[in-house]
């Protein structure tokens, strides 16, 4: 991991009153920032801004641009440019995606007259494939690569859990290579940093994905039923873990006592029938997690950030996860984590089989303070572990 | 040359001398003469220097307000926003733009109020060792904040015909002994340009050294928004966009006396009626030629007053302005005669 | 360089003699069929004399309104000759702005321009919503709405920042007034509510001369009353309204906040005691907000029930103010607007009630009733009917009613009320940095 006590200073000359200046690069559409990708981006430029940055925005159009898009943008950062993507992103047989294949050139030109206009201290990028980029500017800017996920090998997850792969998925070479062209590179899941770390990379920071506390954790009151919940997108690998979930429920020939709630766009690929209150797509997700008391996230498998392992935590709710849902925070996890959705299915009938539940729920309730209260002091201190590398460096 | 022509000579030297500052500008920054360092230009008005730009970003500082969103453009991109820095909102910004500069070309304010802010921003420039260049009318009242610097000895006056120009030693060597109004030099530049495909432009010689230039720009350059809204419309079409009321604004070229040839598009009737002003003057087309591609308008523009925005705004007949999108300037293009 | 004497190059007007100061008025104009066209219109002569006037309009529009003020001391000019002159520093701009759609251009001009504001109605939500439209650029409002402090509630906004739906109390609530508070010169307002309510909207907003930004309440002016019509016995023919009738009156379109419903009601309990009560619907109807007419056959099966006029226009319903007895000016919600109902209803001679909420209790006259908006709204529109019946005023003394109306309406009419939009106007010169 990375190594702060082995910083070179700044060659670049100090920019007297004016602010230090950010360029973030990312394919990914920050307005509305309602994926988990999109919000981690997010997190990273409010972070930048509280460090005193100014922060502009080289878009690399794959999702989509519109004048509302501009105007949203206008308000988020001191300067956009935006590119039409005319990456290949050819994938080889056997799920193999090159660099090279996947970076898109035309990012060039601009991203050297964004600098040539407006002198950045740091350039910050965002998913390996976009490394390339970093050639475009000089020792003296700062170059920081947030990698999302583990893009070396990413294909295996996909095989080991029976799925076809997805998206890149690129050799560890390729990816080393692209991580040596950083400065730093961020890793959002502490198991991850340290993969990185043990082939041999020493610029890898671990920076959870954290949002702001909205709702405390308190005891719930009033006459709804303990209510159980999973809120989750579409993609495959929520579809298999919720269909594994209900399936084992199910499995166990007695009807659960209390109501399951699921949420997002999974609703649509969860067959009627099967127990659960289907919401659909929820516009605002305090009206999901002020209806639940405890979240629940059965996943089988997956890649990267697992927003909803974190997200119950903002909402002042416990979660109930297996092991791969808690990946890269099972350090810190103070509440139960199962092994699989056997072992989850069983825990939710042996302590909730029958009405009320409410002792185990308040076990859980501060056991989830606990965590988040530990979550905030890692990312407190990762936080300020970057802060002061970048304030070394700038 | 009898005095009336020579005095009319010099006046229209005055006011077309961006046009060879342009011309010199580009030439210096195509011969790497600039390095990495940035062209940047101290301007109180709204002005476009589009050679220049051919060459790559230009950082512009204004010392009066300014009230539209002009755009460059992004090689395989949508249009961006031409960076102008308001050095009174924005003093930081400005004052490290100038240490990046390698070239800092001053427009002399018509008024002194507002050439106080840019002679200390000019200062400044010279303190981070950019190249100076200050031009302008003879008369214009802005000159008198620059005699601190002109004291000093930093500038040397140079040949510009009846304009005013004053540069650093490094760049008034470099304009050699022709001064600004090096036909050759024009002529040259201009080939390479259009050879390399980064500008159109058309220079032909004249007598006395004089030259006519017939520039054809993509009018997204020019584009003038008046509100955010049609700011974010260009930026997202790639188009020089009306507002969808049929009202547009358009950046002219060096604000010199010119021809224009414009193409209105997706226009649904005829455009006679528009309403075409520059300054504090309305003007009629000298023609209007409707074709598959849409109406050519054709226009006799004055000189932009000294102090003036180089701003033509024009707005459509409501009959001409479709109800599901928005008429553009499919093509734009000025001739100016330097004499 | 092309002098002025080239073909195509006409010279912007010199300035007018005696250094008045330069003028810019942007406002809806005759022929549109806009009250505030109307309404600019009235002070036009006297800021004519006073300023070197030009008429902003909307694009499209100059020529249509240059028209209609032949031969006038002022110019009429289009946006684009407007913005050409600029920046102009020896001019003033004044902007007359309501909620409505011939308003919007306006946005493009008064936050870089910044000028003397004059705000018809306190909620400007509708007309920014219009104006995003028109600029096919909806999905810019929920930011806009941000921008002047509030939130639209995330359901009601699609993942384009547009609003999917708009409930009325956004109308209501959400008044858009900051920005336009924050870029103004000078405000002016027409009653105590609308100031109190754009204060509010424009919360942080330091008002006040000392501020640079004057504000002055200023009423909307009443115009005097319409001269007796030779014909107004056979207009009331027509509608069915014989002398001996007592004649009930809702003036004005039939939009779905002037409690038609509950006039209905009230009319349908005093009518069984008072055979000679007549009502009248005096306006045109707007069925898709309330369909009063359906809801009159309902009632009144055998057709002897209220009447609906449909449109009218301004003479005739003075012809039908001048004769009700009593008019009903009610609102449920109002928006803050200044009623131009209210005065003229007075002037004709007949008692009217009208709501106490918004403005509307602002303009006084004792031929004037307050209603309490709630629960009891029915009783007490019922007993005004009573207490009429019980205590008809003479006709023969409707004229001096009318007279004393006329000249209590005197203080309020453009002549009168001018000198202080001058001041306002002189206030924000002073003022301006």
């Amino acid at each position: 991991m990375m190594d702060l006590s082995s910083t070179t200073p700044s060659t670049f000359a100090p920019s007297g009153l004016a602010a230090p200046r950010c360029l973030v690069v990312t394919f990914n559409r920050l307005v509305p920032a309602d994926q988990g990708n999109s919000r981690r981006i997010m997190q990273l430029v409010r972070l930048y801004k509280n460090q005193g940055y100014e922060v502009d925005l080289l878009y690399h159009n794959e999702e989509g641009f519109d004048p509302a898009l501009s105007h949203a943008l206008a308000g988020e950062f001191a300067r956009v440019n935006v590119v039409r993507s005319r990456a290949p992103k050819h994938i080889q047989p056997g799920h193999v995606c090159r660099i090279v294949d996947w970076y898109d050139r035309g990012l060039d030109a601009a991203a050297r007259d964004m600098h040539r206009l407006r002198g950045y201290n740091v350039v910050h990028v965002n998913y390996v494939w976009y490394s390339p980029l970093f050639e475009q500017f000089g020792s003296d800017v700062v170059k920081v690569l947030d990698t999302h996920d583990v893009f070396g090998e990413r294909r295996a997850k996909y095989t080991a859990a029976g799925m076809k792969p997805q998206w890149f998925s690129t050799s560890y070479a390729d990816e080393d290579v692209a991580l040596r062209r950083a400065d730093a590179a961020l890793a959002i899941q502490k198991e991850e940093a340290a993969e990185l770390a043990a082939r041999g990379h020493r610029n890898i920071l671990y920076l959870p994905y954290v949002e702001p506390a909205l709702r405390p954790f308190k005891p719930r009151g009033g006459d709804r039923p303990l209510t159980f919940g999973y809120l989750g997108s579409g993609n495959d690998w929520n579809i298999l873990s919720m269909a594994e979930f209900l399936s084992k429920m199910q499995a166990r020939g007695v009807p659960f006592p209390h109501p399951i709630v699921v949420a997002g766009g999974v609703c649509r690929h969860v067959r009627d029938g099967t127990g659960v209150i289907k919401l659909g797509f929820v516009q605002e997700l305090h009206t999901f997690y002020d209806a639940i008391d405890i979240a629940l996230n059965p996943m089988v498998g997956g890649t990267g950030l697992k927003i909803k392992t974190v997200e119950p935590l903002c909402y002042g709710k416990p979660v109930l996860t297996t092991l791969p849902g808690a990946q890269g925070l099972t350090h810190l996890w103070q509440m139960p984590m199962f092994d699989d959705n056997a072992a989850l299915t069983d825990y939710l009938f042996d302590h909730f089989g029958r009405a009320g539940g409410s002792s185990a729920l308040e076990e859980l309730t501060a056991s989830a303070a606990t965590t988040r209260q530990a979550l905030d002091a890692e990312y407190d201190g990762q936080v300020d572990r970057l802060a002061s590398w970048l304030a070394s460096r700038v | 040359m009898n005095a009336p022509d020579a005095a009319f000579a010099t006046t229209k030297a005055a006011l077309i001398v961006d046009v060879w500052v342009d011309l010199f500008a580009a030439g210096l920054a195509r011969s790497g003469a600039l390095g990495n360092g940035l062209p940047v230009v101290l301007t109180d008005t709204l002005r476009v220097l589009p050679l220049l730009e051919s060459q790559g970003p230009i950082g512009w500082i204004h010392t009066s307000p300014r009230h539209y969103q002009d755009h460059v453009l992004i090689a395989h991109g949508q249009p961006a926003p031409r960076l102008r820095v308001d050095a009174a909102q924005q003093p930081a910004d400005a004052s490290q733009m100038l240490r990046r500069a390698s070239l800092c070309l001053v427009a002399v304010p018509a008024e002194r109020d507002s050439a106080v802010a840019m002679a200390a921003l000019a200062a400044k420039a010279l303190q981070a060792r950019a190249s100076l260049l200050l031009f302008g009318m003879p008369q214009a009242g802005g000159w008198g904040a620059f005699d601190g610097l002109v004291r000093q000895g930093a500038l040397q006056p140079v040949e510009a015909g009846g304009a005013r120009v004053l540069a650093s030693a490094g760049l008034a060597g470099a304009l050699g002994d022709a001064g600004l109004h090096d036909a050759d030099r024009a002529v040259a530049l201009a080939s390479q340009l259009t050879r390399a495909r980064q500008a159109d432009i058309h220079v032909e010689r004249m007598d006395h050294a004089q030259l006519k230039l017939r520039l054809r720009i993509d009018p997204v350059l020019l584009a003038a928004a008046g509100s955010p809204t049609l700011a974010h419309h260009i930026a997202h079409e790639g188009r020089a966009l009306f507002n969808s009321r049929g009202l547009g604004a358009m950046l002219l070229p060096w604000g010199a006396p010119c021809q224009a040839r414009l193409l209105l598009r997706n226009v649904r009737a005829r455009i006679d009626g528009s309403q075409i002003a520059l300054g504090g003057q309305s003007l009629s087309p000298l023609a209007v030629d409707y074709t598959e591609h849409g109406a050519f308008l054709k226009l006799a523009l004055p000189a932009v007053a000294p102090g003036r925005d180089a701003l033509l705004h024009l707005s459509l007949p409501r009959d001409a302005v479709p109800n599901d999108g928005f008429c553009d300037i499919g093509a734009a293009e000025f001739t100016v005669e330097t004499a | 360089m092309l002098s002025n004497a080239d073909p195509g190059v006409r010279p912007a007007p010199a300035m007018a003699a005696g250094g008045r100061r330069r003028l810019y008025v942007f406002s809806p104009l005759p022929p549109q069929r806009n009250g505030l066209a109307d309404y600019i219109v009235e002070y036009l002569p006297m800021l004519a004399e006073d300023f070197d006037l030009s008429l902003v309009a909307e694009v499209g529009r100059s020529g249509a309104a240059a028209a209609q003020f032949p031969g006038s001391p002022f110019e009429v000019l289009d946006e684009a000759a407007f913005l050409a002159r600029q920046p102009e520093r020896g001019a003033q701009v004044l902007y007359n702005v309501g909620n409505n759609g011939d308003c919007a251009y306006m946005l493009d001009h008064l936050h870089r321009f910044p000028g003397v504001v004059v705000v018809h109605d306190v909620s400007l939500f509708y007309m920014h919503q219009v104006a995003l439209q028109m600029e096919r650029s909806n999905g810019m409002f929920n930011h806009w709405v941000r921008d002047t402090g509030y939130e639209v509630p995330a359901d009601f906004v699609a993942r384009d920042g547009s609003l999917g739906r708009t409930p009325g109390l956004l109308y209501q609530e959400c008044l858009m007034v900051r920005r336009i508070a924050e870029s103004a010169r000078g405000l002016m307002l027409h009653s105590r509510y609308a100031e109190s309510r754009f204060r509010g909207g424009a919360f942080d907003i330091p008002l006040g001369a000392e501020n640079g930004r004057p504000l002055a309440r200023i009423p909307h002016f009443v115009l005097p009353p319409a001269p007796p019509a030779w014909d107004a016995y056979q207009v009331l023919q027509r509608f069915g309204i014989d002398t001996n009738d007592i004649l009930l009156l809702v003036p004005g379109f039939l939009t779905g906040n002037k409690m038609l419903y509950e006039v209905l009601v009230a009319f349908s309990r005093a009518c069984t005691g008072h055979p000679r009560l007549k009502l009248l619907f005096a306006g045109e109807e707007r069925a898709d907000e309330y369909a009063v007419s359906e809801r009159i056959r309902q009632l009144w099966p055998d057709g002897d029930g209220p009447k609906v006029t449909g449109y009218l226009d301004a003479r005739e319903l003075d012809i039908l103010l001048g004769r009700a007895d009593l008019s009903f000016v009610l609102r449920y919600p109002t928006y803050g607007e200044t009623s131009g109902i209210l005065p003229r209803a007075v002037m004709g001679g007949g008692r009217v009630v009208t709501v106490d909420i918004g403005s509307y209790p602002e303009f006084e006259s004792p031929l004037i009733d307050h209603v309490s908006i709630g629960a009891g709204l029915v009783d007490q529109l019922h007993a005004s009917i009573e207490s009429l019946c019980a205590s008809m005023p003479k006709a023969s003394d409707r004229a001096a009613r009318r007279q004393v109306e006329a000249q209590r309406a005197e203080s309020l009419s453009p002549r009168a009320l001018y000198p202080r939009v001058r001041a306002l106007l002189d206030a924000a010169w002073e003022a301006a940095p």
